[in-house]
């Protein structure tokens, strides 16, 4: 009895220095450049990337809303739009607190500034004896989706106003809660709205399913993978009430910059991402057959909530990554901050 | 009102889990957080099943039995490895979360372009699917309350709401309280996958994080219900009172979400209402409800007039 005591006291130490040993390698701060899958996760965290604009997105529904509703287009026929040209930004902050020189030949790339933005028509958006009724669904606050609601309600206020046409919008949002998306959308139904604007892939579904007998028009953003979402047959050709855009963004693009950035020919890229997001999965696929194309070497590591960000960004850095490479990712969008101090390990 | 109708549909595939953590939370008396978990298992067993078109009747089944094995797991988690009941639901809920992954293979599983329970009935009834809803989810309910009202009735059930209400009493008395305790946590469980398996039909998706926030629901439904229906002494009456609350929750969600107001404060506001709810209700019943003494009294008089 004694000596089996004994032992397991013995173990149990052993692996609390095992433990301590563990996490006591991650507390030197990686200082890794970070790419990341969109410009506003950029902004706080990564040092460069091609980002689809998520206002500019927000515009191209609101285009797509106005087309349905003062120029009778069909959903059905009306192809799925993606940003074509998507603009490099740099973030010298970032660069600077990780001890990382851009390249010139890179910050000459640079074209874009700021977004420019459409100035939106108040007049135009009224609560009563509207001409139009409009519902929109967001799934929850965060940036990139607060901008793509933004750039639709700029662009469609502008675009009534041109038509002397006024328009009641119905701007609501599930709080990230799912069970919400379908109480939304149903009272959305409910009120006979001329449309619905949806914006990530869940709050896209629940309304297809509820406007399924109705044929009320739903144009959605922020859905990466629009055909496998179940929401439009095809990209050129949708077959039913929906429609939207596509917020895909230039994985191919982004890889391809990372070695720029480093100015070497063979790079390690870690890849940072949410195991638990459909999107996020196949953002890293596509970059991990581009890097197989390249010639780049990576690893990943999927997270599940943002407590492993550390362990993730530690267990990269002990893998020797050049870089990361972080998707457009809902749960990593909400963390980049944390994830930049991390890694200047703050 | 049309929105209201919709409400009391959804509410009713909610009131499953309610019923499911009524079961587990009142009649065993044990916490059992794996409720957001078992609710996503039966989301995607049957979002699966139904994906690959087969029948959504059989996905329905299939995920009430995946459930149950859930419950088999937090029972023996915590019968024979001895961990308390918390711990053994936040445990299976955990390990859930890799294995509903596994089962749907990615995150999010859409049912839009498949006939699903409630697109199928719609077009062989012609109703439309407001109605539809309404009566699948009043049918479904009805049902499992006649089977719950009987199974708690046999020897096994009683036994189960003999563990809840003293479980040494109930070892004394030469009931096995670790068998009690499993199948009562298998059943609830399972009923919990049902409503995951209905709710993904109706919404047309199921998703990873779709069980986030269902013990809430599933608590705020069972208050609601025992304030509404605080003398019940019917065991059937208490199971109504529960699919009532339910039912009340979720019109109360959909009206705050119908009501004008920033996206911000919707989840403060729903917390208002059910708060209020719950005041007026107990307000009402404060003065008729009788005090445990008075109740005793009464019986004991009834007993003595028997005599």
């Amino acid at each position: 009895m004694k000596t089996k005591r004994i032992l397991s006291v013995a173990l149990a130490v052993v692996l609390m220095i095992g433990t301590l040993a563990f996490t006591s390698c991650g507390t030197s701060a990686p200082n890794l450049p970070i790419v990341c899958g969109e410009t506003g996760m950029n902004d706080l965290c990564g040092i460069a990337t091609y980002g689809v604009d998520y206002y500019n997105l927000g515009v191209k529904a609101g285009d797509m809303a106005a087309d349905i509703l003062l120029n009778g287009a069909k959903p059905a026929e009306m192809a799925v739009q993606g940003d074509p040209n998507p603009s490099l930004s740099v973030n010298e902050t970032v660069a600077e607190a990780i001890g990382f020189t851009i390249p010139e030949s890179v910050k000459a790339k640079v074209t874009g500034g700021e977004t420019q933005k459409v100035t939106r028509v108040d007049s135009a958006i009224v609560n009563d004896g509207a001409d139009y009724t409009i519902g929109i669904l967001q799934l929850v606050q965060h940036i990139a989706l607060d901008q793509s609601n933004e750039g639709f309600q700029d662009q469609l206020s502008v675009r009534m106003n041109a038509a002397g046409k006024t328009v009641n919008i119905l701007d609501k949002n599930a709080n990230g809660d799912e069970s919400n998306n379908t109480t939304i959308v149903e009272n959305f139904v409910s009120q006979k709205v001329d449309l619905i604007y949806t914006i990530a892939t869940s709050s896209s579904q629940a309304a297809v399913t509820a406007t399924a007998e109705n044929n009320i028009p739903v144009v959605f953003n922020a859905v990466t993978d629009p055909v496998d979402a179940g929401l439009v047959a095809s990209l050129d050709a949708p077959g039913k009430n929906v429609t939207g855009v596509s917020d895909m963004n230039p994985v191919e693009k982004q890889i391809e910059l990372i070695g720029e950035l480093l100015g070497k020919d063979t790079v390690k890229i870690g890849f940072l991402y949410t195991s638990a997001e459909t999107n996020s999965i196949m953002q890293v696929n596509l970059g991990k057959a581009h890097c197989e194309e390249l010639g780049y070497t990576y690893v990943e590591k999927g997270i599940v909530e943002m407590n492993d960000i550390e362990n993730a960004l530690a267990a990269l850095a002990a893998e020797d990554v050049d870089a990361i490479y972080i998707p457009t990712d809902n749960l990593l969008a909400n963390a980049c901050a944390l994830v930049h101090s991390v890694n200047i390990g703050e | 009102m049309d929105f209201i109708l919709k409400g009391i549909s959804q509410g009713l595939i909610w009131a499953l889990l309610a019923l499911g953590v009524y079961l587990s939370y009142r009649i065993l008396d044990f916490a059992d957080l794996s409720c957001e978990g078992s609710i996503t298992l039966g989301a995607s067993v049957a979002a699966l099943m139904v994906s690959k078109e087969l029948n959504p009747v059989l996905a329905l089944l299939v995920a009430f039995l995946t459930g149950c094995v859930a419950g088999v797991v937090t029972g023996l988690l915590h019968t024979k490895l001895k961990i308390p009941p918390i711990l053994s639901g936040i445990l299976t809920m955990t390990a859930l979360f890799s294995i509903n992954l596994h089962i749907m293979g990615s995150a999010n599983i859409q049912l839009v372009s498949v006939p699903t329970l409630y697109t199928s009935i719609t077009r062989a009834i012609g109703l439309n699917k407001t109605y539809t809803s309404l009566i699948i989810g009043a049918a479904v309910c009805l049902l499992v309350m006649g089977i719950l009202y009987w199974f708690f009735g046999t020897e096994l059930g009683a036994g189960i709401r003999a563990t809840g209400i003293n479980e040494k009493m109930c070892r004394a008395q030469g009931i096995d309280t670790d068998v009690t305790k499993v199948i009562g946590l298998a059943l609830s469980n399972g009923m919990i996958a049902l409503a995951g398996a209905f709710l993904c039909q109706y919404q047309g998706y199921a998703n990873i994080n779709m069980g986030v926030g269902a013990i809430v629901i599933g608590l705020a439904s069972i208050i609601i219900g025992e304030a509404l229906f605080a003398r019940a002494k019917n065991f059937f009456l208490m199971l109504s009172g529960i699919v009532v609350g339910a039912v009340i929750y979720r019109v109360v969600v959909a009206i705050v979400l119908y009501l004008d107001m920033p996206a911000d404060d919707v989840k403060i506001m729903t917390a208002a209402v059910v708060v209020i709810a719950l005041v007026l209700t107990k307000l009402g019943n404060g003065k008729k409800t009788k005090t445990k003494a008075e109740k005793a009294e009464k019986a004991e008089k009834g007993k003595e007039s028997a005599k």
